[in-house]
C-alpha cells in the first residue's frame, strides 16, 4: 500500500509540473492582455504599462517561468487578473461550493447506477426500452438537461430554486468545512442543512445523470456477463436465494469495469461542473473557471488546472484502491 | 391456480414476485429522495412569496450581475461596467448628471466656482452628510479621497492626472487646482467612473502596509450613498442596505439583494418566476417581444451613450490602404444592418461622437466613396464571442461586403484577446465590431479613449496626428462652442481615415417586473438605473 501511494503521489506531482508547464505556455502564445484586463479597459497607456511591470508581464518568458515555478513551489499562485485577489483565496471560496456539489453529484451517480444496473441486469418486459432511456439519458449533454431541469423543476413546477447554494434570508455558518450541508449539521442549523440540501438537487441531479446511467449501462453488461458464468449456475444449483446470487456472487466480480469507467467519469464530471455551475449560478470552481477563460486570467486558469488535476488524480487512486478491495486477484499489481 | 408474476435471469431463472418487488420499492426510495429534498425545504414554493409576503415599498430589491465586479468595488480602482450600480449606490462623487441628460448637477458639491481659463476649481460641500460608519463628510475627506486615488494610480486616475494641488480652507469648502486648462474635469466629476469620496476614518482602520485600504476596500465600501454595502461574497451574493441617515431622499428598498447569475437565460427565468426584479443588462432587442408576452414583465429603454462601431487595423492589407478602406465604409448599409439587430432600440449613427457628448448635428457621418477593391479580397473581421448583437451586425455586414469584392472571414474573440491585439497589430484582424462608451458625457472622453495617439481603448494603434492635435487644442479650450467646433474637427479627422466606422447609437434596456416601478435612468451611466429611486407598487 505504502509502494502503492508513493508511486501515485509521483504521478501527481509529474502531473501537476505537466499541467503547470503547458497552462504556462499556453499563456504567452494565446493572444490577450491581462495587464489591460487588470487596469481596465479604458486604462491610459502608463497605467497599463505600470501593471505589466508589477505583474512581470514584460519580462522575458523563461524569467516568468523560472518566477512562476518558484512562486508554485511556495504555494503562491499569484494574484487572479479578474478578481486581483489571490488565486489561493479565490480557490478556497470556491473549492468547497464545488467539493459539495461534486461530492453529492458522486454518490447519486454511484447509488443510481447501481440501483439501475441491477435492476436491469436481468432480462425482463420492457428491455429493449430502459436499454434505449439508458443509451438516450446517457447521450444527453448536461448543458441540456440542466436548461430542461430549470426550465420543468424551477419555471415550471417551482419545486428547487434555480441558482446560489442558500437562500438569501439564511446566513451560513462559519466552517469548519465551507460544505454547507455539513456545517450546517456541525452548527446544529436544520434551516441551513435542508437549504442547502434544496438547492442542491437540482444541479446535483443534473451532473450525475450521464455518468449515472453511463455507469448503469456497464454495470449491466458486466452483470449479465457474470450471470451466464459457471460459478452462477453452481451457486444456483446450491438453492441460493437470486438475490445472494446476484448481490454476494455476480456483483462483486463484475465491479472491475464499472469501477474503472467511474475512474474515467470522474473526468467527466469535473468537465461537466463548469456547465453545470455556469447554468445554475453555483458559486464554485467551475464558474471561477469559465470566467477566467473569458477573461484571460492565467493565473486563475493555472490554480484551476492544478486543483482538477490534483482532484482527478486522487480520485483515480482511490477507484484503484476499490479495484483492489473488490478484486483480491489484483493485489500485489496496484503498485504497478 | 396462482397466478405468478416472475421476472427472469439471462440464463432464464425466475425470480419470484417478493424479490422483484424488493427492488422495485428500492428504486422508489432512491426515487423519493429528491421528493423529499424538495418537501423538506423551508419555502418549497419559491423565493419570490417571500418578498410579495413583505408588500409596499420597503422590503428587497433583488438584481442580478453577469459577472463579478472585476477587481472589487474600490472606486479609486474600479474601471469596468459591472458592479458600477454597486458603486453608484455606495459612493458619492462631487458632482453627478441630471437623469437623462447629460446637465451636470451637485452631488456631495451643493455649488462650485470656476476660474476663467479653468484651471482653479472651488466646490462647496452640503452640510449634515455622514459617511455609513457614522462619521462626517469635510473638504479633508474630499482632499484625502482624491490623494488616494492619485497615489494609487490605477485607471480612473487619469482624471486626476493635471491636480497640481488640493486646499480645504474650512471644512464646507475643496479647492482643487490644474497645470492646465481641462474643459473635460468638471465632467470627470461627475463620470461613473470619476473619483468618489471615502471615509477617511475606514481607510485609516483598515489600511495594512501602506495600502491604503486597497485590498479592504476591494470587497468593502464606506461612502455617504443611500445604500450601505451590508456584504459582499464575491462570485455569489452582494447585499446593500438603505442607509436612513442619508442626507437627501431615503431609498425607497430597504435592501438590495445582487446575485451574480452569468446566464442570461437564467436570469429571464427568474425574472418571470418573480425572484429578480430587473434585469440590468443583456437584453438583446430580438428577446423584448418574447419577454413582453408575459404580463408581468415590462421592458425600458433610454437612450444612452452606448456606442456601436467597427475599428479597421490599419496596420495590416488590404486595409492598410485608405482607398481599401474608404470602399469598405462605403459597402456597409448601416441602416439595414442597425434596424435589422436592434429595431426600435438603436439609430444608425449619425455623428462620430455618441449622444450626449456633442450636439447631434457636428462631426456628421459620411462614408460615402467611388473606391473599390479587387473581387476576392481577403478580410478577418472579429466580433466579441459575449455579444450576439454585434454577431449579428458582422453577420449583416459580411454580404454587403462580399458584393463589394471582400472575401469575408468572421471569428469570435474574447474581450481579452481584443485587448491584446495591440501586441502584433500586422497579424491581428482587419476589423474588429465592437462596442464601447464614453467614460462620461464629454466628447474628450469618447475621442481621447478609442483613438487619440494616447487612448487607453486605442487598441490597433491608431496615430493621427492632425486629429490629436486639434483634440488637445480641444481640451485646452476655455471656450466650450470653440472647444466643441475643435472636438468635432479633430472626429472629422479621423473619420476621413475611415479607421473608426461609427455603426449605431444603442439604447440601455432593463427587463423589469410589472409592479417595479421608479426607473431613473443617467444616459452617461449605463446598465444601471438609480436604485434609491426604484419602488414597488
Amino acid at each position: 500500500v505504502l509502494r502503492f501511494i508513493a508511486t501515485r503521489l509521483l504521478a501527481l506531482v509529474g502531473i501537476l509540473w505537466v499541467l503547470a508547464t503547458i497552462t504556462f505556455l499556453l499563456q504567452a502564445v494565446i493572444p490577450g492582455d491581462p495587464a489591460r484586463t487588470m487596469a481596465g479597459p479604458g486604462a491610459p497607456d502608463d497605467v497599463v504599462d505600470r501593471v505589466r511591470d508589477q505583474f512581470g508581464f514584460d519580462e522575458p518568458i523563461v524569467e516568468q517561468y523560472v518566477g512562476f515555478m518558484s512562486r508554485l513551489l511556495q504555494g503562491d499562485l499569484s494574484v487572479s487578473v479578474h478578481t486581483q485577489r489571490p488565486v489561493t483565496t479565490d480557490l478556497s471560496t470556491a473549492l468547497p461550493a464545488s467539493l459539495e456539489l461534486f461530492l453529492s453529484a458522486f454518490v447519486l451517480t454511484l447509488v443510481v447506477g447501481l440501483i439501475v444496473g441491477l435492476v436491469t441486469a436481468t432480462p425482463r418486459r420492457g428491455t429493449a426500452l430502459i436499454r434505449s432511456t439508458l443509451i438516450l439519458g446517457a447521450s444527453i449533454p448536461n448543458f441540456f438537461v440542466a436548461l430542461i431541469a430549470l426550465l420543468v423543476f424551477y419555471a415550471r413546477l417551482r419545486w428547487f430554486p434555480s441558482s446560489q447554494r442558500l437562500s438569501p434570508d439564511l446566513a451560513a455558518p462559519v466552517g469548519p468545512t465551507g460544505l454547507l450541508v455539513i456545517d450546517g449539521l456541525v452548527a446544529g442549523r436544520l434551516d441551513v442543512v435542508t437549504n442547502a440540501l434544496w438547492h442542491l438537487v437540482l444541479p446535483a441531479v443534473c451532473l450525475a445523470l450521464a455518468p449515472a446511467l453511463v455507469l448503469a449501462r456497464t454495470l449491466r453488461s458486466s452483470l449479465r456477463s457474470a450471470l451466464a458464468q459457471d460459478y452462477v449456475r453452481t451457486a444456483r444449483a446450491k438453492a441460493l436465494s437470486e438475490r445472494r446470487v446476484l448481490l454476494k456472487h455476480a456483483l462483486r466480480n463484475s465491479l472491475n469495469a464499472p469501477l474503472t469507467l467511474t475512474g474515467l467519469e470522474v473526468g467527466a464530471m469535473l468537465a461537466g461542473i463548469a456547465v453545470v455551475e455556469s447554468v445554475f449560478s453555483w458559486p464554485g470552481i467551475g464558474l471561477y473557471t469559465v470566467r477566467a477563460i473569458a477573461s484571460s486570467d492565467f493565473p486563475a486558469i493555472i490554480g484551476v488546472t492544478l486543483v482538477i488535476g490534483a482532484v482527478y488524480v486522487i480520485a483515480n487512486a482511490l477507484v484503484d484502491l476499490a479495484q483492489v478491495a473488490a478484486d483480491p486477484r489484483l493485489r500485489g499489481s496496484e503498485g504497478r | 391456480m396462482r397466478l405468478e408474476i416472475c421476472w427472469k435471469t439471462c440464463d432464464g431463472k425466475s425470480l419470484a414476485k417478493e424479490e422483484f418487488m424488493k427492488v422495485r420499492w428500492t428504486a422508489l426510495v432512491v426515487m423519493l429522495l429528491v421528493g423529499i429534498a424538495a418537501a423538506c425545504s423551508p419555502e418549497p414554493v419559491n423565493e419570490a412569496s417571500e418578498r410579495e409576503a413583505q408588500g409596499g415599498g420597503d422590503g428587497t430589491l433583488r438584481l442580478a450581475f453577469s459577472d463579478n465586479p472585476t477587481g472589487g468595488i474600490d472606486p479609486a480602482v474600479f474601471l469596468n461596467i459591472e458592479g458600477e450600480a454597486i458603486i453608484l449606490s455606495v459612493y458619492e462623487g462631487l458632482l453627478e448628471y441630471a437623469p437623462g441628460s447629460n446637465e451636470l448637477v451637485g452631488s456631495l458639491a451643493e455649488s462650485w466656482e470656476v476660474n476663467e481659463d479653468l484651471t482653479e476649481y472651488s466646490f462647496t460641500l452640503r452640510e449634515g452628510v455622514t459617511f455609513h460608519d457614522g462619521t462626517e463628510l469635510d473638504s479633508e475627506a474630499v482632499r484625502s479621497s482624491f490623494q488616494r486615488e492619485i497615489d494609487i494610480g490605477a485607471g480612473p486616475s487619469y482624471m486626476l492626472a493635471d491636480v497640481v494641488e488640493m486646499e480645504t480652507p474650512d471644512p464646507l469648502t475643496f479647492v482643487i487646482r490644474l497645470k492646465r486648462t481641462n474643459n473635460a474635469f468638471l465632467h470627470y466629476m461627475a463620470s461613473m467612473y470619476g473619483p468618489k469620496v471615502i471615509s477617511p476614518q475606514a481607510i485609516a482602520e483598515n489600511e495594512r502596509g501602506g495600502d491604503l485600504a486597497k485590498k479592504w476596500l476591494a470587497e468593502n465600501a464606506v461612502g455617504t450613498g443611500p445604500y450601505r454595502l451590508d456584504s459582499y461574497a464575491p462570485n455569489d451574493r452582494f447585499v446593500l442596505k438603505r442607509y436612513d441617515d442619508y442626507w437627501g431622499e431615503p431609498a425607497n428598498f430597504e435592501t438590495v439583494d445582487i446575485a451574480v447569475v452569468p446566464d442570461i437565460g437564467a436570469q429571464q427565468l427568474q425574472l418571470e418566476a418573480g425572484d429578480l426584479d430587473v434585469i440590468l443588462h443583456g437584453v438583446s432587442p430580438s428577446q423584448v417581444e418574447a419577454l413582453e408576452a408575459n404580463e408581468a414583465i415590462r421592458v425600458e429603454s433610454f437612450d444612452s451613450v452606448i456606442r456601436q462601431i467597427i475599428l479597421i487595423n490599419p496596420h495590416r492589407p488590404p486595409l492598410d490602404d485608405l482607398r481599401a478602406r474608404e470602399a469598405f465604409a462605403a459597402a456597409l448599409d448601416r441602416d439595414a444592418a442597425v434596424q435589422g439587430v436592434y429595431g426600435e432600440y438603436a439609430s444608425v449613427a449619425t455623428s462620430i461622437y455618441p449622444r450626449f457628448t456633442l450636439p447631434a448635428d457636428m462631426a456628421p457621418v459620411d462614408y460615402s466613396s467611388d473606391a473599390s477593391v479587387p473581387d476576392g479580397t481577403d478580410i478577418e473581421i472579429t466580433f466579441p464571442n459575449v455579444e450576439p448583437d454585434l454577431r449579428r451586425l458582422a453577420e449583416y455586414f459580411q454580404p454587403q461586403l462580399e458584393d463589394a469584392g471582400f472575401d469575408v472571414t468572421l471569428r469570435a474573440d474574447t474581450y481579452a484577446q481584443e485587448f491584446g491585439y495591440f501586441r502584433n497589430l500586422e497579424e491581428a484582424p482587419n476589423a474588429i465590431v465592437s462596442t464601447f462608451n464614453p467614460d462620461a458625457a464629454h466628447p474628450d472622453t469618447w475621442g481621447r479613449l478609442i483613438w487619440h495617439t494616447q487612448g487607453g481603448l486605442n487598441l490597433l494603434g491608431y496615430s493621427v496626428p492632425e486629429s490629436d492635435r486639434l483634440m488637445d487644442q480641444a481640451r485646452a479650450s476655455t471656450d466650450m462652442a470653440e472647444a466643441e467646433r475643435l472636438y468635432a474637427q479633430a472626429g472629422e479627422a479621423m473619420s476621413d481615415q475611415r479607421l473608426v466606422i461609427m455603426l449605431a447609437d444603442a439604447q440601455d434596456l432593463f427587463a423589469v417586473r410589472e409592479d417595479i416601478t421608479g426607473l431613473e435612468h443617467t444616459p452617461a451611466y449605463i446598465w444601471t438605473v438609480n436604485l434609491a429611486t426604484l419602488e414597488r407598487e
